[in-house]
């Protein structure tokens, strides 16, 4: 295990991917598969701050329902886990470039260009599993993006599961209606152990919905389901003519091609999602951030986390000076929004009328999904910028970056970011998405694209 | 709609944040920016459609509220105990 240690040292002091590293057994000899943790998935004794100054020195007692899944996983397999480190996300999820960074950290840089962003918010576990020459799977979580941002623009596979497949105990909460806990891997298979290894019905979060494990691995090249009828995909948001967009068109002839040579009858036509692409951005960033500010009113200085305040202060006064001073500017943004929606004198319009559009575009989707099987689409509208221009951008500007990946998160739909090839020199992903509870379907559709 | 100086001091204090002058200046344009992006969804009809709270139909299974943290595990997240109970700040 000494060259894993040394290559993930080696790694983080070059891209800073880890904010935290778990001690590794150098002397294990047997075969493994090294595991890296969003920072605010927990792991017990190992710290986890979502990247966040006010959660410094907060030590988890328990492992979140993903860890102790992935460990009662490997138990009977002869093959052995071996949890590396935590990685650095935008503060809370709050950003899609990862350069919100809320702790004494360094941003993280793109695998392929150090000084492009590696998307956000899960760059950290995108990057590492791009990087490490190692099997390797990242546990991430999405809120509204922050899987398939990441992994198209470091050319790694990423897997947002349907809300509620995936337990959420133990995640460090942004938004408890969006949060999905995914998967990123070097490849299809390593997607689908991954998705294996944290499943499992949990009594402990009640949007956890009740359902039998899956074999993925094994369902991924099992075409009899599919022989006999036309598998039907639409495409999405492919109507500008440029070398993303040209790229999913020719990962769409490679999949025609394969599932010709598996004797599987595909159609496929443009579908139209205007309504979803013009309300989802709005609605998410309502519904998101009314959510976070409930969820952070908790992180007060007094528990856990950062208590480097006396409590002799007056009880307003500590808590605004806590939450002010450990707060980043962006995360104080969204609290203030999030707030705002909720207010009394405001909800109806902002937070109450956003979740009834949500409602308007869920419907939508399934709308189509009566009528087609998958939608394809590039999975963000650009490649990966550059680090010192995002800089220079507006939040408003910076939150565009969820343009496409917003729409299936807000849906709570399982989809998936693949590699789709290059532009500039740079990663580009093609998104799929596919109805609630079809994740079998999605990765057996994901594996004809090779 | 705006966000005004008024309105962003009422948000701040139900919030428990107080903001510098040039995190205040900073953030109305910001924050409005926002807002009309926000605003966006006025203009949707959505009269006769009940409001979601999660994009899938749940049914809540309930379980027994069974203590199983380690007491003395937690406690060591935090200097504010006293007499094996939280400490925190006064009222008045």
């Amino acid at each position: 295990m000494k060259e894993v240690i040394q290559e993930i040292e080696n790694i983080n002091n070059s891209f800073n991917y880890l904010v935290e590293t778990i001690p590794i057994d150098e002397n294990y000899d047997g075969d493994f598969i090294t595991i890296s943790i969003k920072d605010a998935i927990l792991i017990k004794n190992s710290q986890a701050r979502s990247s966040s100054k006010i959660l410094n020195n907060y030590f988890p007692v328990n492992d979140s329902k993903v860890i102790k899944n992935t460990k009662d996983y490997f138990k009977n397999k002869n093959i052995k886990p071996i949890f590396i480190g935590k990685t650095i996300h935008d503060e809370f999820g709050f950003g899609g470039y990862n350069v919100n960074v809320g702790i004494d950290k360094k941003i993280p840089k793109n695998p392929y260009d150090d000084k492009r962003s590696c998307g956000g918010s899960s760059g950290g576990c995108a990057g590492f599993t791009a990087k490490t020459k190692f099997r390797h799977i990242s546990i991430a979580e999405s809120t509204g993006g922050s899987i398939s941002t990441p992994a198209s623009f470091c050319g790694v596979y990423g897997l947002t599961p349907t809300y509620g497949l995936i337990s959420r105990d133990g995640l460090i909460s942004y938004a408890n209606s969006l949060d999905k806990i995914g998967i990123m891997a070097k490849d299809i298979l390593d997607i689908a152990v991954g998705l294996e290894m944290i499943d499992g019905y949990d009594l402990n979060d009640c949007t956890n919905v009740k359902h039998e494990n899956k074999n993925y691995v094994d369902l991924l090249n099992d075409d009899t389901k599919y022989k006999n009828n036309t598998i039907k995909i639409g495409l999405i948001n492919l109507d500008e003519n440029n070398q993303i967009n040209n790229n999913v068109k020719d990962k769409i002839d490679q999949l025609k091609n394969n599932l010709d040579k598996s004797n599987i009858k595909v159609e496929i036509e443009t579908v139209d999602i205007s309504f979803i692409n013009k309300y989802s951005l709005p609605v998410y960033y309502i519904l998101s951030l009314s959510e976070a500010s409930t969820n952070l009113s908790k992180l007060c200085g007094l528990r856990y986390g950062v208590q480097n305040i006396p409590t002799n202060l007056n009880y307003n006064d500590y808590f605004i000076k806590i939450r002010s001073e450990n707060f980043s500017k962006e995360t104080k943004r969204r609290i203030i929004l999030g707030t705002f929606a909720r207010m009394a004198s405001y909800r109806d319009a902002y937070m109450n009328k956003a979740m009834r559009v949500r409602k308007l575009i869920i419907d939508k989707y399934l709308e189509i999904f009566n009528n087609f099987d998958f939608l394809i689409g590039p999975s963000t509208p650009t490649i990966a910028p550059l680090i010192d221009e995002i800089k220079n951008i507006s939040p408003y500007e910076e939150m565009l970056a969820d343009t496409y990946c917003c729409c299936p998160n807000l849906a709570g739909l399982p989809h998936i970011s693949i590699p789709s090839g290059k532009d500039n020199n740079m990663p580009t992903g093609m998104m799929i998405i596919s109805n609630h509870f079809t994740e079998d379907k999605l990765l057996w559709l994901s594996n004809k694209i090779k | 709609m705006k966000i005004d100086d008024n309105l962003l001091n009422q948000i701040c204090k139900n919030a428990r944040l107080k903001l510098t002058e040039s995190e205040n200046n900073e953030f109305k344009i910001q924050l409005n920016e926002i807002m009309d992006m926000f605003n966006l969804i006025c203009e949707v009809d959505t009269n006769k459609i009940n409001p979601i709270y999660h994009p899938i139909d749940l049914n809540y299974e309930l379980r027994e509220d069974i203590a199983n943290e380690n007491k003395v595990e937690i406690k060591k997240n935090t200097i504010h105990i006293q007499d094996g109970f939280f400490i925190g700040p006064k009222i008045k």
